[in-house]
Parts: C-alpha cells; sequence; structure tokens
C-alpha cells in the first residue's frame, strides 16, 4: 500500500469521532443538502449530459449533413467526372476527325500545288517548243500581225525567206511585201475577211522579198483570238515555192511534150503503115483491120492524156471504143449499165484493145453488123474476202445479129481477150460463141493505186 | 517448123514482161529458134515461181525492167545473179536508175526486132558461166551497154 493512503486512512477514522459529536439533525441536513448538491449536481450532470448528447447529435446531424452534402458533391463530381470524360472523349474524336480532315486538304492542297506547278512546267515546256518553232523554222516565214496589218513578230525563217530583219519590219505594214497588183485587188484584206469567216485563208500568189524581188509563196493565214473570242490579229505562215513551182511547170511541160510525142509517133506509124500497105498485095481488109488497129490504140493513149496518164473510167473506155458504131441514123446500138470504175493506165489501154476487138467483130459478122442488132454492156463491182483488190465483173452481150457460128481459128481479136487481158490483169475472161448472139464474161481485178499516188 | 538446130535448141529461156503483145512476139521468135521459153510471166512473183531452187530451171533470161506501176524486174535478175544463170534487159526505159551491177549488165532498147533479140541471147549463153556479179565482165560486142543516164 502506497503511504498517502496509509495517511488517509488514519485522519477518516478522527474525523469520524468528531463527528459523532454532531448531531444526527445535523448530520441529516448535512446529508441532506449533501443529497440536494448530489441532485443539483445530478441535474446539473444530467443537464450537461443532455448538453453533450445535444451536441453530439448536432455534430452527427452535421457530419451526416455533410457527409450528405460530400456524398452530393461527390456524385455530381463523379456525373462531371463522367460527362468531362465523354466530352474529353468527344473532342478527342472531333480532333481527329479535324487532324484528318486537316491532313486532306494539306494533301489536297499539296497535289494541287503539284499540279499547277506540272502544268506550269508543260506551259513553260510547249511555250519553249513554240519559241524553238518560231526560231528553227528557217524553211517557213512565221509572223504575226495587229488588226491594222502591222507586223508584231518576225521569225528567223521570215527574215531567210523575205530578207527583212525583226527590227526592220516589226510595226510595219505587213503590206510592203504584198505585190502592188495584189494591194490594188485588196487581196490582203480579202484573205483577212476570209479567214475569221473560216479560220483560216490560204494563198498562192507572188511576194515581195526586201530587194523587191519576187518568189512564190503558199501561205496560210489564222485569226488570233483572245480567250473571250475576240480578234486581235493574225498569224501568217508561208512557204516559198518559187523552185517547187517552176518544177511543177517543168513537169507540166513535159508533159505536154510526151502526149505531144505518143500522140505524133502514133500518127506517124498509123501513116507509115498506111503508105507501106497500099503498094503491097495485103487484101483491102486487112490493111484496114492493121489501121483500126493503130487507131484503136492511139484512142488508148487520147483517153490517157485526158486523164493526165492516170488511167481512165470503164464507161469512157466503153464510150471511147463503141462511139463509132452508132448506127446511120444515129441511133445508139449499145447500152451500158455499171458504177463508176476506174482502171490502171495497162489495164486501160488492154482492155480499150479488147473491146475494139469485141466491137469490130460485132461490126463484121454479129449484131452490129445488121439494124436490128444491139450490144448490151453490163459491170458490178465485186469484193471477194480473199482477194485484197475488188475485181469489175463484166459482161458483153450481143442480141439480134445473125446466127453466130464458132470461128474457125482464134485470131488476133480472141487472143487478146482470152489472152492478154487476163496475162495482164490476173483476170478471167471466157468468150462464147452461142448461135444467138456473142457472149464474153470479163473478170478484171482493179489494182491498187501505185504507191506514191 | 525449126530449119536447124541453131545454138539455141533447147536451151531454156525465161521471158519476163508485162506487156502481153510484147511477149507473145518474143516468146514466138525464141521458140521459132527452138529454145523452151519458160514463161512467158507479167510480174516478179510468177518469175520467181518457175526459178525456183534454180538447178537446171533456166539457162538465161530476157527480163524487161519496168513491170507497171512501182514494180521492176531487179529482184529476179538478183536471184538470176545468185545462182549465175545470164539474163539481158530488154526495156524501154532511157534510164536504168538501180545499181551500178544491173547498169552494166546487157540491154536491148525496145522496140526490139527478131534478130536482135536472137543474136544477144545467143551471146548472153555462149559466155556462160557467168562470174557473178562481176561488173567488168559481161560486156558483149553487138548489146549496147547502160551508162547512158
Amino acid at each position: 500500500m502506497p503511504p498517502g493512503k496509509e495517511v488517509e486512512g488514519t485522519s477518516e477514522p478522527r474525523r469520524k469521532a468528531g463527528e459523532s459529536h454532531i448531531s444526527l439533525s445535523e448530520e441529516r441536513d448535512a446529508l441532506a443538502a449533501e443529497n440536494r448538491l448530489l441532485r443539483a449536481d445530478a441535474r446539473s450532470q444530467a443537464a450537461a449530459r443532455g448538453e453533450l448528447l445535444r451536441r453530439v447529435s448536432d455534430a452527427e446531424a452535421r457530419v451526416s449533413a455533410r457527409e450528405e452534402s460530400l456524398r452530393a458533391s461527390g456524385e455530381a463530381l463523379r456525373i462531371s467526372l463522367a460527362e468531362a470524360r465523354l466530352l474529353a472523349e468527344s473532342l478527342e474524336v472531333a480532333n481527329t476527325a479535324l487532324t484528318l480532315r486537316n491532313s486532306y486538304l494539306e494533301d489536297g492542297a499539296a497535289a494541287r500545288v503539284a499540279e499547277l506547278e506540272a502544268a506550269n512546267d508543260a506551259l513553260r515546256r510547249d511555250e519553249e517548243h513554240l519559241r524553238l518553232v518560231f526560231e528553227s523554222a528557217t524553211e517557213y516565214a512565221i509572223f504575226t500581225l495587229d488588226l491594222e496589218g502591222r507586223v508584231t513578230s518576225w521569225n528567223p525563217g521570215a527574215q531567210r525567206i523575205l530578207g527583212y530583219g525583226e527590227d526592220e519590219i516589226v510595226g510595219q505594214p505587213a503590206h510592203i511585201i504584198v505585190t502592188p497588183e495584189d494591194r490594188a485587188a485588196r487581196r490582203p484584206e480579202i484573205e483577212m475577211s476570209r479567214a475569221v469567216e473560216h479560220c483560216r485563208a490560204r494563198d498562192e500568189r507572188w511576194h515581195l522579198r526586201a530587194d523587191g524581188s519576187r518568189f512564190w509563196a503558199v501561205g496560210m493565214l489564222m485569226p488570233l483570238l483572245s480567250r473571250n473570242g475576240d480578234l486581235q490579229g493574225f498569224l501568217k505562215i508561208l512557204r516559198d515555192h518559187t523552185e517547187r513551182r517552176e518544177h511543177d511547170e517543168r513537169l507540166a511541160l513535159l508533159n505536154d511534150e510526151l502526149t505531144h510525142r505518143v500522140k505524133n509517133t502514133l500518127a506517124a506509124v498509123q501513116s507509115v503503115a498506111a503508105h507501106t500497105l497500099r503498094g503491097s498485095d495485103l487484101s483491102v481488109a486487112l490493111q484496114s483491120t492493121l489501121v483500126e488497129r493503130l487507131k484503136a490504140l492511139g484512142r488508148s493513149h487520147d483517153l490517157l492524156v485526158w486523164n493526165r496518164w492516170e488511167g481512165a473510167l470503164l464507161n469512157e473506155v466503153l464510150e471511147r471504143t463503141l462511139e463509132a458504131y452508132g448506127s446511120a441514123d444515129g441511133a445508139r446500138r449499145f447500152s451500158m449499165a455499171g458504177p463508176s470504175v476506174r482502171l490502171s493506165s495497162d489495164m486501160t489501154v488492154t482492155l480499150n484493145l479488147a473491146l475494139h476487138e469485141l466491137a469490130t467483130n460485132a461490126a463484121k459478122y454479129g449484131a452490129l453488123s445488121v439494124a436490128e442488132g444491139s450490144v448490151d454492156v453490163r459491170w458490178e463491182l465485186e469484193r471477194s474476202a480473199q482477194e485484197q483488190a475488188p475485181a469489175v465483173v463484166m459482161t458483153w452481150r450481143e442480141r439480134g445479129g445473125p446466127p453466130v457460128r464458132p470461128p474457125g481459128r482464134r485470131g488476133f481479136g480472141s487472143r487478146m481477150l482470152e489472152r492478154a487481158l487476163p496475162y495482164q490483169s490476173g483476170g478471167q475472161v471466157t468468150l462464147s460463141f452461142a448461135p444467138e448472139g456473142v457472149e464474153c464474161h470479163l473478170r478484171l481485178p482493179i489494182a491498187p493505186p501505185p504507191p506514191g499516188l | 517448123m525449126f530449119e536447124a538446130a541453131g545454138p539455141l535448141t533447147g536451151r531454156r529461156i525465161l521471158l519476163v514482161e508485162d506487156e502481153y503483145l510484147i511477149a507473145e512476139v518474143m516468146e514466138e521468135w525464141l521458140s521459132r529458134a527452138g529454145a523452151v521459153v519458160v514463161g512467158p510471166v507479167p510480174g516478179v512473183a510468177q518469175a520467181l515461181e518457175l526459178i525456183g531452187d534454180g538447178a537446171g530451171a533456166v539457162d538465161g533470161a530476157v527480163l524487161d525492167v519496168n513491170l507497171g506501176p512501182g514494180a521492176t524486174a531487179y529482184p529476179v535478175a538478183d536471184r538470176l545473179a545468185e545462182l549465175g544463170v545470164p539474163y539481158l534487159f530488154a526495156t524501154g526505159d532511157v534510164r536504168i536508175i538501180d545499181d551500178s551491177v544491173h547498169r552494166e549488165r546487157p540491154r536491148l532498147d525496145k522496140p526490139v526486132t527478131r534478130p536482135q533479140l536472137l543474136k544477144a541471147v545467143e551471146q548472153l549463153l555462149a559466155a556462160r558461166p557467168v562470174p557473178l556479179p562481176d561488173r567488168s565482165s559481161r560486156q558483149d560486142a553487138g548489146i549496147e551497154s547502160g551508162n547512158r543516164d
């Protein structure tokens, strides 16, 4: 036991000893007082406890309210957070879309820029090409005119052909290269209006060089239009064709000379033959046969001459061969029908000779030997798959003549038809001597025009 | 039909000529002289077909130069030269515009007469075998050689 307690224990009984002296009432009163005190104390303690409980309850309520508010705000916060997250997500989506769109736009812009640059390059190249053409086309004079007909550009070819330097002529009226007679005839103005009307105007005429000499030019005048179609000026391109013209003239001269020579040679042959035969003992019939054949040959060449040595039309050959065999009253003894067919020169000559033989035979023995007889010639073009060139299929049919008897021997006429024509054309010819009239069936390939024509 | 066996008897002569009347008369002259005429044909393709692989098909040839628009007998001439077969040109062309090998071949100018043709062909065959294509040979008297242009 602690010593303190020891002391207290000893004092208690002493006091009690003292109290034993106090009266009971006093003690009762003291006890009552003490009781009151205790009660009061208890009351106050109860009050305090009530107060405490109230405070605790208040505190709890506050805490609970606080908790509630916290919960509520937590919820709100959670909702806001969710919303915020959603918003963030949608913002991200929008952002991605925008980024994508942006990159598309950037790509598009880059592609467009590249395109434009390429187009620009192409234009520059075109311009460079055109400039090269303009600069290096020395065989061609290329120049431009304004609406008043003044020269606005002048290429080296123009300088070479016309003799004026660019510095000399730009700004000058282009009339200085036009001959006085063409100027008087207002040909430049006429060509300008033709060019505007037809988009181009061709001309072939003499032009003047700077030194006053003339050259034959073939040219083309074209209008220069703005984007919206307004006339801004003219482009002229011309070539010096003086040599070509001289060449063409020489060729024409040679052609005329050749024609003249061929005709004269044939005429001379006919004359020589006629003179030679006159003194011979050949029969008159034979003599006339020879002369007629030579004449037929002459007609073949006439046909070629008329067609400038480029073959002839089939109907022309027929007309020419048969025109001598009309009846006395001028009525036509023959009919012909067929499409237009152009024959080569070789074919023209050979066919003409062969037809001459048929016609002569008809006139001597066949349908043309009597007034009632007639000859019908028909042809058409036939194109078979195997052959490249078409063929003309022709029938010569005599009707109304005396009954036909096959000839005893095949003469020159038969050979021309049955051998010469197939030999030279690669075609087929059949000659039949039916009693009612001679018939000749021809199938002749039409040679394609030779290369270069 | 033949007077006597001449130098052309049995010799095979190719005749290329696009004009039938000329071909016909030359064929007759050569046949009457005893030659065997191969052809006549009017074009290059038919001529080359007749020559074939060349084993004795022809002993000599008479060629027209101009065979219609754009065509000449030169491909035939080249083939004959390859085979060592002698040939001559019978032509109305004043110019022979091709290479000198062809220019220096024997040539007859149209119109050709019977004696001219027969003499030229006889000389052609007599000169066999032909060194091919040697430009210094084949210049026979009586046949006008080229170089007129």
